[in-house]
C-alpha cells in the first residue's frame, strides 16, 4: 500500500479494543490493520459508535489497545508508559476536536503556544510560527482575544492553527466540521487541507461528511470493527 | 407527559444524586456540621442552665422566701428566736458549701447543712416526707453522718455505712454514709445530683462557719397576710440581711451568664452560616451539571414550576437528612462541650454540677428546622437558575459566567451597603448586645459580598506576574479563578470569612490576654498571696482569721500587708455584685489601675483620692460595675451595710464581670479575711530558703489550712483560668474552620470536576499528570493566598468590633487591641494550607483522569 522507499508514519497491526458495558465486553475494534505514508490525508468514515474516535485515541496514545501494535512516526506506542505517551503526544501529535475545545482561560495566542509551553520551551521561532499560522487562518488580529469572544468558525480556525503550531508529524481531527454550518465548515477544511499539505503533515480525519472525505488521498470505513479501504 | 413529568424528573434527580456520591456526601456533611455546631452549643448551654435551675429548685424546695446573710452573717440562734418570739413555724436554717471527693476532685459536691426536724415542709426527700424513708434523726444523733444522693453514691461506689472522705475548704474530713437519698421523681433526682446532706451543726463545723447560717428558708402565706409577716420578720433580722422571694437569686445568676451564652450562640450561628455557603455551593453545582438535562426536560414540556419544585424537593430531602444527622452529631459534640462550658461557669460565675447532657425536644427540633430552612434558603438561587434554562438549548457555561461577572459590581455595591448598615448599627447603638451582633453579621456578610469583586481586581494585577513566573500555566491558574466566578466566588467568600473569623477570634483572644497580662503586672504588686484553700475551680469560698495579719507583721522580712475581704452579695440596687473591703498597704494602692478619677500615674490627684478612700469617704468601682450600672466618678453607690458613698474612681478589673465595689476596710468592719497579700524585703524575696521558712511560720502561726502562692504562681494560675475560659472559643474556631474547609473542598471539587473536559483537552494536548496536578494546585493555592490576604482586613475589623463593641457590651471591659505579626502570617498560611489541602483530591483525580474519558463526556 505504501511505496517501498518511504517508511509508513502510521502502522497499526491487529489492533483490538473492547469496552465493558454492564459487565459484558463489547468489541469495538476487531483486529485493525493500517499503514499510512507521511503527508497523506486520510478520511475515516463510519456510523456512530463504530469506533472511529476510539481509533483516533489509540493512534494518539490517549487510549491503549487491548491487543495489537501501534507505531506512529517509528515509535511503538503500545510499548510506552503513560508518561512517555503523553510526552510523545505533546511533541508529535496535533488535535482538532468537533467542539473546538479551546482552553477558555488562555488567550488565542496562548492556546497556540500551549504544547510548547507544556514541553517547557517556547522559542522565538515557536512564537513566529504561531503568529504566521494565525495569519494563515486569518486571525492575526485576535491573538490576545479570549476564546469565548470568538464565533464557532473562528474558534475552529484557532483549533486548526493550534494543532499545527508545534509542527507535529500527525494531525488527528475528530469531526472538525461537525459543529459548524456547511459554508464555515468548508472554509475550515480548506484551511486545514492547505496547511497540512504545505507542511507535509499527515492528517487522519474522522468525518461523516462525504464532501470532507472527498478531499482525502485515502478513505477508510470502519465496518464491524474492521477497516475497509474505499477504492478511488 | 405532563402528569408524569414530576415523577420522571424526580427519578432523574435521584439517579443524578446517587451517581455523584461524593457530592451527595459533602452536601449532607455540610448541613450536618452546621447544625451540629449549633445544636451542641445550644444543648451544652441549656444543660448547664437546666442543671443549675433544677438543683436550685430542688434545694430551695417549697420555700416561698429566703433570708440571706449579709456581711455580718446570720446568727444560728435566730431561727429559735423567730420561732418562739415571732411565731414563724415553717422555717428551715441552711448552711451550704462545696467540697469534693478525693477520687473525683473535678466534680463538686454540694454540702447542704439542714435541721432534719424542720425539713418536712420544705424538702420532703430529706426525711419526714413520704418519699424519704430516711430517719433524719440519724444526722443529729451520729457525728459525721451524711445522706448522699443515690446516683452520687453509685458513681463513687459508696454504700450505706461506708466512710465518705471529703476535701473541704477547711481541710480533709471524713464522714460516714448514713443513708441514700432515693426519690421516684426524675426531676428531683436530677436536682439532687451530687448532694451530700448533713446536720446544720456538722455543716458549720465542716465549712468553718460555726455560729452562723448562710440562709433561712421560709414558707409565708400569699397576699396581705404574707406582707404583714414579712414586715414582722424584718424586725428580727440584722440590717444587712436580705429577704428575697425564692428563685430570685437563681434568676439573677442566670442573668449573669446571659451575655456569655449569647456570645456562644453567636459563634454557633457562624458555623451554620458556613454550612449555608456549603449547601449553596453544592446545590448550585448539581443544577449546573444538569443544565443540559433541564434544557431537554423543558423542551419536552416540563414546566418551570415543576423544575423549581423538584430542585427544592431535593434540597428538602438533603437538608432533612443532614439536619437529622447533624442533630445526632450535635448531641455527641454537646457532651464534650458541656464539660468545657460548666468549667468556665464554675471559674467565672458560680458553681454548677452537670450530671449529663439534657436533651430538650425543643432544642433538637430547632436544630432540625434550622438545617432544613437553611438548606431551602441556600437552594433558592440555584433552583431559580434551573428554571431559567432555555427549553431550546442548554445555556452555554460562558453565558452563565458572563452573567455572574456582570453581577459583581452589584454584589459589591450590596456588600458596601450592608457594611455601612452594620457599621451604622455598631456606631449608633451603645448598649444593645443584639444590635452589636446584628451589626457584626451585617459587616461579615457585606465583606463576603465584596470578596469576588476584590478578587477579580487583585487577580487582574497579579496575572502578568504569574505569567512571568509560571508561563502560560501560571496565567491559566489566575484566569481560571476569574472565568469560573460562579464557582470560585462562594469558595473564596467562605474561605475569607472562615479565615477572618479565625484571625478575628485570634486577635481578640490575644488582645484580651495581653490586657490581662498587663493588668496582672499592675495588680499583682505584692510578693506573696495567702488565701483559704479552694476546692472548686479555685473559688475563694472560705475565710482566713484576722489574727493572720498580726502574725504576718511580726515575721522577719515582711515589709507590708494588704488585706481583702471579698463578698458576693445580692442587693436590691445592683443584683449580684462583689464587695471588697480593702486594707491596703501604700504599695498595694499602686495595684489599682485607675481608668477614671485620681489620674493613672502617681501624683497629687491620686494621693488625694486614696486619702479619701482610706478615710472611708468613697468607694472605687470596677469598670464592669460602672458600665453595668451606668455609674461614674461622683455618682453614689449604696452599700449592703446601709451606707451610701460617692464613687471616687473606676479601676480596671478583669477578675469579675459582675462588677466589684471596693471600700476601705473600716467601712465594712472586718471579722475575717478572704485573702492577704504580703510585701517582702528584697533579701527574703530572693532567697528560697527564707521564703520557705516564712511559709512555715505563717502556717504554724495561723493554725488553719491556707494556700500560699508567690506572685508568679498566682499570675500563671490566673492565666490558666483565662486560657481555660477561651477553650470553648478555640474549639468553635476550629469547628468553624472545618466547616469552611469542607465548603472550600466541595466548591473546588465542583469546579475541577466541571473542568473535566478542559483538563481532557489539556491532557490530549500533552499535559502530563504532574503538570495537571501543578495547575490544579496552583489554582487552589492562589485562591488560598488570595483568601488569606483578603481575610486579614476582614479579620482585623471583626476583632475590633468584638473587642470594642461586643466585649464591652457583654462584659463591660475595655481591651487594648493587639495585632502582632504572627497571626497574619498564620492566617495566610492557614488559608493556603486549607485551599491546597482542599485541592488535593481534585488535583489527584484530574491528574488520573483518562483524557479519553474526559473527552468522551463532550
Amino acid at each position: 500500500m505504501t511505496s517501498a522507499e518511504v517508511a509508513p508514519i502510521l502502522r497499526l497491526r491487529q489492533v483490538v479494543r473492547a469496552v465493558e458495558e454492564g459487565g459484558v465486553q463489547r468489541p469495538i475494534l476487531r483486529g485493525v490493520d493500517l499503514e499510512v505514508a507521511p503527508g497523506t490525508l486520510v478520511a475515516l468514515l463510519g456510523p456512530s459508535g463504530s469506533g472511529k474516535s476510539t481509533l483516533l485515541n489509540i493512534v494518539s496514545g490517549i487510549d491503549q489497545p487491548d491487543a495489537g501494535e501501534v507505531e506512529v512516526a517509528g515509535v511503538a506506542l503500545h510499548a510506552l508508559s503513560e508518561g512517555d505517551r503523553t510526552r510523545f503526544r505533546r511533541d508529535r501529535i496535533g488535535f482538532v476536536f468537533q467542539f473546538f475545545n479551546l482552553i477558555p482561560t488562555l488567550t488565542v495566542m496562548e492556546n497556540l503556544l500551549l504544547p510548547m509551553e507544556l514541553a517547557g520551551r517556547v522559542t522565538a521561532e515557536d512564537r513566529e510560527r504561531a503568529r504566521s499560522l494565525l495569519a494563515r487562518v486569518g486571525l492575526e488580529d485576535r491573538a490576545g482575544a479570549w476564546p469565548d469572544r470568538l464565533s464557532g468558525g473562528e474558534q475552529q480556525r484557532v483549533a486548526v492553527a493550534r494543532a499545527l503550531a508545534h509542527a507535529p508529524d500527525v494531525v488527528l481531527a475528530d469531526e472538525p466540521t461537525g459543529n459548524l454550518d456547511p459554508e464555515t465548515g468548508a472554509r475550515v477544511l480548506d484551511l486545514l487541507e492547505a496547511l497540512v499539505r504545505d507542511t507535509g503533515t499527515t492528517l487522519l480525519m474522522v468525518t461523516h461528511a462525504e464532501s470532507a472525505a472527498a478531499r482525502a488521498d485515502r478513505v477508510f470505513e470502519l465496518q464491524g470493527g474492521q477497516l475497509v479501504e474505499r477504492r478511488a | 407527559m405532563i402528569p408524569t413529568a414530576g415523577r420522571l424528573v424526580g427519578r432523574s434527580s435521584r439517579r443524578h444524586l446517587f451517581r455523584h456520591p461524593w457530592q451527595l456526601l459533602l452536601t449532607v456533611l455540610g448541613v450536618s456540621l452546621g447544625v451540629a455546631i449549633t445544636v451542641s452549643l445550644d444543648l451544652a448551654i441549656q444543660s448547664s442552665r437546666e442543671a443549675f435551675r433544677v438543683s436550685s429548685e430542688t434545694i430551695t424546695g417549697r420555700a416561698t422566701h429566703q433570708v440571706l446573710a449579709g456581711p455580718s452573717g446570720l446568727s444560728d440562734t435566730l431561727p429559735a428566736r423567730l420561732r418562739i418570739e415571732g411565731g414563724f413555724r415553717a422555717l428551715a436554717p441552711v448552711v451550704e458549701g462545696w467540697g469534693v471527693h478525693p477520687d473525683d476532685p473535678t466534680r463538686p459536691l454540694r454540702i447542704l447543712g439542714v435541721d432534719p426536724f424542720q425539713e418536712g415542709p420544705f424538702r420532703p426527700f430529706l426525711g419526714g416526707g413520704p418519699a424519704g424513708g430516711l430517719d433524719g434523726g440519724l444526722l443529729v444523733a451520729t457525728a459525721g453522718a451524711a445522706f448522699v444522693a443515690e446516683a452520687t453514691a453509685r458513681r463513687l461506689g459508696l454504700e450505706e455505712g461506708d466512710p465518705l472522705p471529703l476535701r473541704l475548704v477547711g481541710g480533709d474530713r471524713d464522714l460516714r454514709v448514713a443513708g441514700l437519698l432515693q426519690v421516684e421523681d426524675r426531676l428531683t433526682r436530677q436536682g439532687m445530683g451530687d448532694l451530700v446532706v448533713v446536720d446544720v451543726a456538722e455543716a458549720q463545723d465542716l465549712l468553718g462557719r460555726v455560729g452562723f447560717l448562710d440562709r433561712m428558708d421560709l414558707i409565708l402565706p400569699d397576699g396581705a397576710a404574707g406582707a404583714a409577716r414579712l414586715e414582722a420578720l424584718a424586725r428580727y433580722l440584722p440590717s444587712d440581711a436580705q429577704v428575697i422571694p425564692a428563685g430570685a437569686r437563681e434568676q439573677t445568676m442566670e442573668q449573669m451568664v446571659r451575655a456569655f451564652d449569647l456570645n456562644l450562640t453567636a459563634l454557633s450561628l457562624l458555623g451554620l452560616v458556613f454550612g449555608v455557603f456549603l449547601i449553596y455551593n453544592t446545590m448550585t453545582f448539581s443544577v449546573v451539571q444538569r443544565r443540559r438535562l433541564f434544557g431537554t426536560l423543558r423542551a419536552l414540556g416540563v414546566t418551570r414550576a415543576q423544575l423549581l419544585r423538584q430542585v427544592l424537593a431535593e434540597a428538602l430531602v438533603l437538608g432533612g437528612v443532614g439536619a437529622i444527622l447533624g442533630t445526632a452529631l450535635g448531641v455527641m459534640l454537646g457532651r464534650g462541650l458541656v464539660r468545657l462550658i460548666t468549667r468556665t461557669i464554675n471559674d467565672l460565675y458560680f458553681v454548677v454540677s452537670v450530671e449529663g447532657l439534657s436533651l430538650p425536644p425543643g432544642v433538637l427540633l430547632k436544630g432540625v428546622a434550622l438545617g432544613v430552612v437553611a438548606t431551602l434558603l441556600a437552594s433558592l438561587p440555584p433552583a431559580w437558575e434551573a428554571t431559567t434554562v432555555s427549553p431550546r438549548e442548554a445555556l452555554a457555561r460562558s453565558t452563565v459566567e458572563s452573567r455572574v461577572r456582570a453581577l459583581l459590581p452589584q454584589a459589591a455595591l450590596a456588600g458596601l451597603l450592608l457594611l455601612g448598615l452594620g457599621l451604622g448599627l455598631l456606631l449608633l447603638t451603645s448598649r444593645s448586645l443584639g444590635a452589636a451582633f446584628a451589626g457584626l453579621f451585617a459587616v461579615l456578610v457585606g465583606m463576603a459580598l465584596l470578596v469576588p469583586g476584590a478578587s477579580v481586581v487583585v487577580l487582574g494585577w497579579i496575572r502578568p506576574v504569574l505569567v512571568r513566573i509560571g508561563g502560560v500555566l501560571g496565567g491559566m491558574a489566575a484566569r481560571g479563578v476569574v472565568t469560573s466566578m460562579s464557582r470560585t466566588a462562594p469558595a473564596l467568600a467562605s474561605l475569607v470569612i472562615a479565615v477572618s473569623v479565625v484571625v478575628g477570634l485570634g486577635v481578640m483572644i490575644q488582645s484580651f490576654r495581653g490586657s490581662v497580662v498587663r493588668w496582672l503586672d499592675v495588680t499583682l504588686q505584692a510578693d506573696v498571696y495567702i488565701s483559704p484553700p479552694g476546692v472548686v475551680s479555685n473559688r475563694l469560698e472560705g475565710r482566713l482569721p484576722l489574727a493572720l495579719v498580726e502574725i504576718a507583721r511580726t515575721l522577719p522580712g515582711v515589709d507590708g500587708v494588704s488585706t481583702y475581704l471579698s463578698y458576693e452579695q445580692m442587693t436590691p440596687e445592683y443584683g449580684m455584685a462583689r464587695f471588697v473591703a480593702l486594707g491596703l498597704d501604700p504599695r498595694g494602692e499602686r495595684s489599682l489601675d485607675l481608668l477614671a478619677g485620681g489620674g493613672r500615674s502617681p501624683g497629687p490627684a491620686r494621693e488625694a483620692l486614696f486619702q479619701l478612700f482610706r478615710a472611708g469617704e468613697g468607694v472605687l468601682i470596677s469598670e464592669p460595675f460602672a458600665f453595668r450600672h451606668r455609674l461614674g466618678v461622683g455618682d453614689e453607690v449604696v452599700l449592703p451595710v446601709g451606707k451610701t458613698l460617692p464613687v471616687l474612681g473606676v479601676f480596671r478589673d478583669y477578675g469579675s464581670e459582675m462588677g466589684t465595689v471596693m471600700v476601705a476596710a473600716p467601712v465594712w468592719g472586718e471579722e475575717a479575711l478572704t485573702s492577704v497579700a504580703l510585701f517582702l524585703s528584697p533579701e527574703v524575696r530572693g532567697d528560697p530558703g527564707r521564703m520557705e521558712a516564712l511559709e512555715m511560720a505563717l502556717r504554724e502561726g495561723a493554725g488553719v489550712p491556707m494556700t500560699i502562692r508567690s506572685n508568679q504562681e498566682l499570675r500563671s494560675l490566673t492565666l490558666e483560668v483565662f486560657d481555660r475560659t477561651f477553650e470553648v472559643t478555640r474549639v468553635l474556631r476550629l469547628l468553624a474552620f472545618v466547616v469552611a474547609f469542607i465548603a472550600v473542598l466541595s466548591a473546588l471539587m465542583a469546579l475541577e470536576l466541571e473542568r473535566a473536559r478542559e483538563i481532557g483537552v489539556l491532557r490530549a494536548s500533552g499535559m502530563t499528570p504532574r503538570q495537571t496536578w501543578g495547575l490544579v494546585s496552583a489554582q487552589t493555592g492562589l485562591m488560598g493566598i488570595l483568601a488569606g490576604v483578603l481575610a486579614l482586613p476582614v479579620g482585623w475589623m471583626l476583632a475590633a468590633v468584638m473587642i470594642h463593641v461586643v466585649n464591652r457590651r457583654s462584659f463591660g471591659w475595655t481591651l487594648e487591641m493587639e495585632v502582632g505579626f504572627a497571626l497574619p502570617i498564620q492566617a495566610v498560611g492557614l488559608a493556603l494550607a486549607g485551599a491546597v489541602l482542599a485541592g488535593l483530591y481534585p488535583a489527584w483525580r484530574m491528574s488520573r483522569t483518562s483524557p479519553a474519558e474526559a473527552l468522551r463526556s463532550e
